[in-house]
This record gives C-alpha cells, sequence and structure tokens, in this order.
C-alpha cells in the first residue's frame, strides 16, 4: 500500500540500463564460440535483476496504481490476444493459399520471420490492448 | 459506495495531497475515493478510520449493497 515514485522510477531506470547492457552482451556473446551458453547465462541474469527490480517496482505502487495494472493485464491483455489471433490465423491462411509468396526466401529465414512475426504480434497485441485498458481505468476513476 | 471523506478531509483543511501522505497512497488515489470512484481496500479504509478517529461505518456507507 505504500506509495514510494522514487522507487518506482529508480526500478524503471535500472530494467532501462539492463535491457542496454543485455544489448551489448548479447551482440559480444554472439561472436563467441558458444553463443548460445553465453546468451542463456545473460538471459537467466537479466531475468533475475528485472524480477528483483519489478518487485520493488510493485511494492513502490499503492493499491489503485495495483487495481490498474491487473485490470489492464486482465482486459486489455486477454481482449488484446483474441483480437489479433484472426490476424495471425489470416496470415497463416495466406501463405497456405500461396497470397503471400515466401518461396523465394530460404526456407531457415522464412520460418524465422513466421516465428518472429507470430510472437510479435502476440506481444504487440498483448501490450496495445493492456495500454488502451489502462489508460480507460485511470479515464475511468478521474 | 458514497463516503464523507470530502467533508471530513474538508474540516480538517487538508489537501488530497495531505490526505495521500499521511494514508501513504498517491494523490489519485484520495481523489477516486472521494467521488466514489474506487472502494479502499479493508487495511486502507482502517487507516482512515484510524486517521479520522471515526468508525468505518461513520466515514462509508454502503446503503445495504451487496
Amino acid at each position: 500500500m505504500t506509495h514510494n515514485p522514487r522507487l518506482k522510477w529508480a526500478a524503471l531506470v535500472v530494467c532501462f540500463f539492463v535491457g542496454m547492457a543485455m544489448s551489448r552482451l548479447g551482440s559480444i556473446a554472439s561472436n563467441t564460440e558458444r553463443p548460445a551458453i553465453y546468451i542463456s547465462l545473460l538471459m537467466i541474469v537479466a531475468t533475475v535483476i528485472i524480477l528483483i527490480a519489478a518487485l520493488v517496482w510493485w511494492r513502490s505502487l499503492d493499491e489503485l496504481a495495483r487495481e490498474a495494472h491487473k485490470s489492464a493485464w486482465f482486459w486489455g491483455g486477454s481482449f488484446g490476444v483474441l483480437i489479433v489471433l484472426p490476424v495471425m490465423f489470416g496470415a497463416v491462411e495466406m501463405v497456405r493459399r500461396n497470397a503471400l509468396d515466401l518461396k523465394d526466401m530460404p526456407p531457415e529465414v522464412g520460418l524465422l520471420l513466421g516465428i518472429s512475426i507470430g510472437v510479435g504480434t502476440a506481444v504487440g497485441g498483448t501490450l496495445s490492448g493492456y495500454l488502451v485498458a489502462w489508460v480507460i481505468f485511470w479515464l475511468r476513476k478521474r | 459506495m458514497e463516503n464523507r471523506l470530502r467533508v471530513l478531509r474538508a474540516e480538517r483543511r487538508w489537501t488530497q495531497a495531505d490526505l495521500a501522505k499521511e494514508l501513504g497512497v498517491s494523490r489519485q488515489t484520495v481523489n477516486a475515493i472521494e467521488g466514489g470512484k474506487y472502494d479502499p481496500s479493508l487495511p486502507l479504509a482502517f487507516k482512515l478510520a484510524r486517521l479520522f478517529s471515526l468508525p468505518i461505518e461513520d466515514i462509508f456507507d454502503d446503503q445495504g449493497e451487496g
């Protein structure tokens, strides 16, 4: 219930710098002999740091701010995914019917592209829905 | 749920920010409670009751809701 804006911003700044460090170290790790091992280790370290920062951030929020995030997660996240699902199935159907021509693409690139678009659309839909629901929550509580 | 928070706060000449600081919440939360747009948790309701030295039912009126 304690509201502490300083802790909230400190946690966000930590996450920002962890993201920047991950990008730089990930690029260095990918040029080593065993990139998968080093990148996995980096991911584990970053996950632990971000989890701790998230815990500090969550505890710094007061109960209404927490309600806003819970509501945004449930309503925005759920409906965001539901809305983008037809887009994903539509894209799959277009590839199946050759409306989207991926034949000239190397198979490994096509596979990575497909996975990236699928994950990107799902995450994008969830985050967009989350943001919209979060804004609506606060507008209704004004 | 209706409440007398705005009146009680005004009687003490506190701003929403003053009350928020006393409660350890944001000013937006105080504003939402005063406007009847958010019902506080039980711990926060008890904190309000202690702060104003009143029973909870003298601050909040559920009008037979639920």
